[in-house]
């Protein structure tokens, strides 16, 4: 009993005595708030230091008490800041112990001390909470790939800050209104489809190309597998202004199609499909011809050998085993296609597709009308996209079963 | 719009203590304090937790609840405390105390805070406390059908209120709290489905502190579940949030903690380098009853192994079997 209070009385006499330190000798000259404030961080020092000076070298404790004089030190020439000033020592008192912290939080309380400006006091808490991100997710490092990470970081936030400012830019309300327009409902359903249906005619002329390209040698493939390309290359506008001199109403092709089969292609769903297929189709054809140049010719040669003809070993064999490829290449030839906007502009005015909609609402009103569309537009899209990839995740798990 | 007019529940509606000059009120900051120390001594000296924890548990919900003027809405402005810092230093440290404070104390004990005086954590302890009883009686079956039912309607349910209530101008500025919470809760349908899914919900909690903070950084208030629910002014997000929090309580222990609570992500960082931590003295154990596991209100611990990200220091592994709390420094 007398041991248990021994140390109690041993436990609390540096308690003790600091509070009447603070009773007798600061109140005169901070406030009760401060005091208290400072009373605290105190005794946050104080604990770490019975707690430090038994694991501790001599010379690192002597170093923490330094410190600590020193954060006393400027509490009392700067008496007005006396708060955060308190609530900095007990983060450092803390902090001690882990060196690489202590240097964080040096460094952000230099940062926000120094400068005036927000966004500078800021970024050294993003970098530092950042850094912290990459050593808790990244176990297996070096410093090459940090360095790297480094600068893929910086193009990532690039790419991704705009997309999420636009996506939370306009409210729920806003959204379910924009939901419910008639001409955005309409808009909408012409681009899923004509989208779709561009990616099913490039599906039905791509596959075949593909093949026939990624199967034979011929003098002349690379200039071909270049050509594929252009579209890629070649500027919307350019594209939207060759494709109208190609169907547009007073060119041959467009006056005699509309000669003989009474269709007008400008300003109407063939020209949006066919400026998406344009554009978006360079995807899947890239996709499909290096799924099937990579795929095994082997089988082929086996199917071959054991009777099958080249179109039973083509739909059997190799269009199976390209078949993951082809999709991812379909997935992405839909989503150009979504959000394929200049060449359309160009090529049909009249029904929108979404992409269009959004900017005619920004020539019209400005940011404010064009935002809530674009952010559903995002929405759907993300939404369509995530579930299709998810397809190809589980194509690719069938694959690999099915070997 | 944004706030709704509650009944005044406070005990005190002005400053108790203040800081000379200023209408800041250092009580929530002493309390946490307190009740800090209490349960640290607790944890430490007494032979048998669960009294003093729920005692602790109890003083801390009526403090923040009926007693103090601001509760955890200090929190969500801490970040412009940087920007009046050398400016008007007084502000600065209302806005940033009680966010070092918490900071402080995961650096002593780890996530003390959310296991002993978090008072979402106590609200969702109390409801998780009865659901446990009913649970018991049914069959496997209804419980996983109610789940997977609740679940559900936890989340239509929120999107429900948010078109309801929400203002019309600001959608991410006010939403926060609904938008993070709802995320969280699409993936619990999965849980109930797919268990294996349950380790990568959990990093739902560092997704939803760094989104956060990106939203802070972009200059706009965040809200949580905790933010202004006690207040007398009621922030319409936090709010709903918040009843999304009470229903996911029912349907799995501390849900809200264990997948979406970005204060618990923090304290996931810090927790592995806090001084204090619950340690078992046989590790790798030999008994493994599992009874130390089936307590875990967060399901932290895998045969006596435990996950100190998780970890709430709830103490009831350590009442119910030889784990010991074990000081350890790191030198």
């Amino acid at each position: 009993m007398l041991n248990w209070l021994k140390k109690l009385i041993r436990l609390l006499t540096p308690l003790i005595i600091l509070g009447f330190i603070h009773l007798i000798g600061i109140s005169s000259i901070f406030g009760p708030g401060e005091n208290i404030v400072l009373f605290f961080a105190n005794t946050a020092c104080l604990f770490f230091a019975i707690i430090y000076k038994p694991i501790f070298s001599r010379y690192r404790f002597t170093l923490y008490c330094l410190g600590w004089a020193f954060g006393l030190g400027t509490i009392f020439l700067r008496p007005d800041s006396a708060p955060v000033m308190a609530l900095y020592l007990a983060m450092y008192s803390a902090l001690f112990r882990t060196p690489r912290l202590l240097c964080h939080f040096g460094t952000f309380v230099m940062s926000i001390e120094m400068t005036p400006q927000y966004f500078t006091q800021i970024w050294p808490l993003a970098v530092i909470l950042i850094e912290t991100l990459y050593y808790s997710l990244i176990k297996e490092r070096d410093k090459l790939s940090s360095i790297f990470f480094l600068l893929g970081f910086m193009l990532i936030g690039m790419i991704l800050i705009p997309v999420l400012g636009i996506l939370f830019s306009s409210s729920p309300q806003t959204l379910a209104t924009t939901w419910q327009e008639s001409v955005v409902q309409n808009a909408l359903a012409t681009s899923l489809l004509t989208a779709t249906t561009a990616t099913i005619i490039t599906l039905i002329f791509g596959i075949p190309l593909a093949y026939a390209i990624a199967k034979t040698k011929f003098y002349g493939r690379e200039i071909i597998l270049t050509l594929i390309d252009l579209p890629i290359l070649v500027p919307q506008s350019v594209a939207g202004i060759a494709l109208l001199m190609v169907f547009g109403p007073k060119t041959t092709i467009g006056l005699n199609i509309y000669n003989y089969f009474g269709l007008e292609i400008v300003n109407s769903l063939f020209a949006i499909t066919i400026a998406q297929i344009f554009v978006s189709a360079p995807f899947l054809l890239r996709a499909a011809t290096a799924t099937f140049s990579e795929s095994d010719h082997r089988l082929e040669k086996v199917s071959r050998a054991l009777g099958a003809t080249h179109s039973q070993t083509f739909w059997r064999i190799s269009l199976p085993m390209a078949l993951p490829g082809i999709y991812g290449g379909a997935v992405l030839t839909w989503a150009r296609a979504i959000s394929e906007a200049g060449t359309i502009i160009l090529l049909a005015n009249e029904p929108f597709t979404i992409s269009t909609l959004v900017n005619f609402r920004f020539q019209q009103f400005g940011t404010e009308e064009a935002a809530p569309i674009a952010s559903l537009l995002i929405i759907i899209c993300l939404f369509i996209f995530t579930i299709l990839n998810c397809g190809k995740f589980y194509l690719a798990s069938n694959d690999s079963k099915s070997r | 719009m944004g706030t709704i007019d509650a009944p005044r529940i406070k005990l005190f509606e002005l400053p108790l203590i203040k800081l000379s000059g200023a209408a800041i009120d250092l009580a929530p900051m002493i309390m946490l304090i307190l009740l800090f120390i209490a349960s640290i001594l607790a944890m430490y000296y007494a032979r048998k937790i669960k009294p003093w924890r729920i005692l602790i548990q109890t003083l801390s919900l009526g403090m923040f609840v009926f007693a103090a003027h601001q509760t955890m809405c200090v929190l969500r402005t801490w970040i412009f405390g940087f920007q009046a810092v050398g400016i008007n230093d007084t502000i600065a440290f209302a806005l940033l105390h009680i966010a070092v404070i918490l900071i402080f104390m995961a650096l002593v004990g780890g996530a003390v805070f959310c296991g002993w005086i978090c008072p979402v954590g106590t609200i969702q302890d109390i409801i998780s406390f009865f659901t446990l009883k009913i649970k018991k009686q049914l069959s496997t079956k209804v419980i996983m059908g109610a789940d997977v039912t609740l679940s559900i309607l936890s989340i239509v349910v929120l999107c429900w209120l948010s078109l309801i209530y929400a203002p019309a101008d600001f959608f991410f500025s006010e939403n926060v709290s609904i938008l993070f919470t709802v995320a969280g809760l699409a993936g619990i349908p999965f849980i109930m489905i797919a268990p294996v899914l349950e380790k990568k919900l959990r990093f739902f909690r560092y997704i939803s502190l760094f989104g956060r903070t990106i939203i802070i950084l972009i200059g706009i208030h965040v809200t949580n579940p905790g933010c202004t629910v006690f207040e007398t002014e009621i922030d319409y997000s936090a709010s709903i949030s918040f009843l999304g929090v009470l229903m996911t309580a029912v349907i799995i222990n501390r849900a809200y903690c264990r997948y979406i609570c970005p204060f618990g992500a923090v304290f996931g960082f810090l927790a592995p380098k806090a001084l204090f931590r619950i340690q078992s003295d046989s590790l790798p154990c030999r008994i493994n009853c599992g009874k130390c596991a089936s307590k875990c209100p967060v399901g932290a611990l895998d045969k006596a192994h435990i996950e100190y990200s998780q970890c709430v220091f709830c103490g009831r592994c350590v009442d119910d079997c030889t784990h010991k709390v074990v000081m350890s420094v790191e030198k």
